[in-house]
């Protein structure tokens, strides 16, 4: 899977993000701010400081569950997966098709729909491309 | 009661209704919605009930209702800032109108007049759309990290089960708002179920609507 992505920048991906979050994303970054802490911090919003009486059924741990299928997905490569084989056999890949399939399979694999793990998968894949693919899954442990 | 353009209908998972939702606008042709996210959780397969009054807030609710029609609905994006959720419609049948959706933070004043409309009790399975009068208590922008900035209306409402995801309409001009996000609650408090004994449910938060406008031009 690692493949796929070694002709993509991390910024290739926080660029695919919606204005707000892309600018937000940026001045926290150039502030200092890892992106692992980002996600974990804008993961946290929907939760925070109030709630809703009665239903509130935000998962705030949901980035850090993306990230380490999304970690999963592109480190392991003892076993292909299907959508390794589907996005390597496209032809002019981009980053929207890798979110829309990588988001698809972390959201099957969590439970949650793609399009709610989409933010999260970018943000993922931004930070093993930041790192550099070799170096984030050399010290990457499956869990 | 005047016209009121926003179209508000319950939001379903598979078994269960969970919030409201606002018919927004509309996609090459299939219409969408926008809700809260917070109360999404681990559901993958989404519906838009469409109960008999339709959505029009003005006509005559019939009670009980044996059934209600749904359209299948797609989860198209999530935005964790502004806790959004926004759908798409997979039918083109819908034929609605979108509300004049409010863009300028500056035209809202404290104490405007307000109508939040939505289904509080829905996820009680009750489809009984209400809309209440009330008043813009406040205007807040909500700082995060000491970089991200959500523009707020904090509302003297009373929220319920159900309330996520309720238009806010400015009265004098039947324009949307905000959607309404939930209550003041401090976080670690003591909590009876996922109610927050320390909530204080007539303080309602409202994620202004210029963010809707913005996220519908990237769909």
């Amino acid at each position: 899977m690692k493949i796929i992505f070694t002709s993509f920048k991390y910024t290739d991906f926080i660029d695919s993000l919606d204005p707000t979050l892309k600018l937000a994303v940026y001045n926290l970054e150039s502030s200092g701010v890892a992106l692992e802490t980002i996600g974990t911090e804008i993961a946290s919003i929907p939760a925070i400081g109030m709630t809703t009486k009665g239903v509130n059924n935000w998962d705030k741990s949901v980035f850090q569950k993306v990230l380490t299928e999304v970690a999963k997905l592109i480190c392991d490569d003892s076993t292909e997966t299907e959508l390794a084989k589907q996005l390597k056999s496209e032809a002019g890949i981009t980053t929207q098709i890798i979110i829309a399939g990588v988001s698809d399979y972390v959201g099957n694999k969590l439970g949650f729909a793609a399009a709610l793990c989409s933010p999260f998968v970018v943000l993922s894949i931004a930070i093993i491309l930041k790192a550099g693919l070799n170096v984030f899954c050399n010290t990457h442990k499956p869990q | 009661m005047q016209n009121i353009m926003a179209i508000v209908l319950p939001l379903a998972t598979t078994d269960r209704l969970l919030s409201s939702a606002v018919l927004v606008g509309q996609k090459d042709g299939y219409p969408i919605f926008v809700s809260t996210l917070h109360q999404i959780g681990q559901c993958k397969e989404f519906k838009i009930g469409i109960p008999p009054h339709s959505g029009s807030i003005s006509s005559i609710q019939e009670y009980p209702i044996d059934v209600v029609p749904a359209i299948d609905v797609d989860m198209i994006k999530a935005d964790p800032i502004h806790d959004l959720a926004f759908f798409k419609g997979r039918t083109t049948d819908i034929r609605a109108p979108f509300p004049k959706i409010n863009t300028d933070f500056n035209d809202i004043s404290v104490g405007d007049e307000l109508l939040v409309i939505g289904y509080p009790y829905s996820t009680l399975g009750s489809f009984l759309e209400t809309a209440s009068i009330t008043n813009v208590s406040a205007k807040g922008r909500r700082i995060f990290m000491k970089t991200i900035k959500i523009d707020e209306l904090i509302i003297s409402h009373q929220t319920l089960q159900g309330s996520s995801g309720s238009a806010v309409v400015k009265r004098s001009d039947g324009s949307l708002c905000g959607i309404v996000k939930g209550t003041l609650a401090p976080p670690n408090v003591v909590s009876i179920g996922d109610i927050p004994l320390a909530s204080d449910t007539n303080v309602t938060y409202v994620t202004f609507s210029s963010i809707i406008n913005e996220t519908l031009k990237t769909l």
